[in-house]
């Protein structure tokens, strides 16, 4: 079976660092990552991935912008999308896209809270990948 | 009209004319009331953005932490002591942030007299320099450094000024990433019998005004999840405690020049 390749789009490293340990535990994946949005579009469309793990808060360019992009592109729009983010609450309240005045037309495939339960991250990326 | 003499009684006039005075007193008290539930409203809504925007950066803070003791198990557990060690620095580095944001928001909460003490301006100055230097160099960031001699002593909170130049340096440092040949530049300038200022100039990637308006505002941050945005509000803050001000010059592609101006004596 193919290895399945997995960008990470996070400003902070040690983000990175937690995602790709997360990762190490559960499959062999292929992974790459970019710390900002630009260069995480530039990546995904070289790269191919079969998932993305993208952060919200990131200066210039945010995570919903970069879903936003990705969603233009007919070579990218069908990746999977999982966005990590700080602005929810346990309420399950969520500063969302709307709140930063952001119409993003499709939805990512999942919204995983930060500080993010490692138990949490594997399931929601077996169920995206039916591993 | 309320001195009525010999018994004499009011008249229709006389209770029109309370009437009129009754009307005008109650939309005085509706007034007040309804101003003071605005006021009490204006700072529920002040409270819940303060309180949002803290949960949201202690939410990044313990993902860091939570992310460096899972490699750390990881570590431990593979007996891959190169990931123990890289866990136990970001568990370490978060909970520094921990402690970073925490002082600021008592900085922030407190109404406090500086702790003045005689110093040197340039020599506090030049501390900072030598301490961003590295950070500038890691970056690709040159910082340049010039004195004011003829100023030799000033009567300031040292440690509170010492912290805003730091805020303000490291800010121009990363606001300079990613630009060639960029320079931070950092002096000190007697202006007056009274006054002297702090300036940080850097040659990064300016701020359109719309940043520039909300800069000092509690919370707000252009560094995405690496910014508390207490920073700037807490060094303004000590400076307007001193007495002094901070202002800000920038424009998007050119650069950013923050001056801090500050009294020589003690108010």
């Amino acid at each position: 079976m193919a290895i399945k390749k997995i960008l990470i789009i996070d400003d902070e490293m040690d983000t990175v660092a937690f995602v790709e340990a997360m990762l190490s535990e559960l499959d062999d994946f292929e992974v790459e990552y970019a710390n900002n949005g630009l260069e995480g579009l530039q990546k995904a469309g070289e790269f191919q991935p079969d998932l993305i793990v993208l952060d919200v808060q990131m200066p210039a360019m945010n995570g919903f912008q970069v879903f936003k992009e990705l969603k233009k592109k007919p070579e990218l729009d069908y990746i999977p999308v999982i966005m990590l983010t700080g602005f929810a609450t346990t309420t399950g309240l969520r500063y969302d896209a709307k709140d930063m005045g952001i119409t993003l037309g499709a939805e990512p495939s999942a919204y995983i809270d930060k500080p993010v339960e490692p138990e949490e991250f594997h399931k929601t990326v077996k169920a995206i990948l039916e591993i | 009209m309320l001195n009525k003499e010999n018994d004499a009684k009011f008249t229709v006039e006389d209770q029109e004319f309370l009437q009129a005075i009754a009307t005008q007193a109650a939309i005085a008290i509706e007034n007040a009331k309804l101003h003071g539930q605005i006021v009490k409203n204006e700072r529920l809504a002040a409270i819940g953005q303060t309180v949002s925007g803290l949960a949201h950066c202690i939410k990044n803070i313990l993902n860091g932490i939570q992310g460096g003791s899972y490699i750390l198990d990881l570590g431990l557990k593979k007996e891959n002591f190169a990931n123990v060690g890289k866990g136990w620095e970001i568990v370490k580095k978060n909970n520094a942030f921990m402690k970073e944001l925490v002082l600021d928001m008592l900085s922030y909460s407190k109404e406090r007299e500086p702790e003045y003490n005689t110093v040197d301006p340039n020599e506090l100055v030049k501390s900072v320099y030598e301490l961003m230097l590295e950070k500038g160099k890691e970056k690709g960031v040159t910082l340049l450094f010039n004195p004011e001699e003829k100023l030799k002593e000033v009567q300031i909170d040292s440690k509170g000024v010492k912290r805003t130049v730091l805020n303000l340096v490291s800010n121009a440092i990363d606001a300079c990433e990613g630009v060639d040949d960029a320079q931070v530049h950092i002096s000190v300038e007697s202006a007056s019998v009274k006054i002297f200022r702090i300036h940080v100039k850097d040659t990064g990637v300016g701020m359109p005004p719309e940043i520039k308006a909300k800069l000092f505002q509690v919370f707000f941050s252009t560094k995405g999840s690496k910014g508390t945005g207490l920073g700037l509000a807490v060094s303004y803050k000590i400076i307007k405690e001193h007495g002094g001000h901070i202002s800000v010059d920038s424009e998007k592609g050119k650069g950013t020049k923050f001056t801090i101006v500050l009294p020589k004596k003690r108010k």
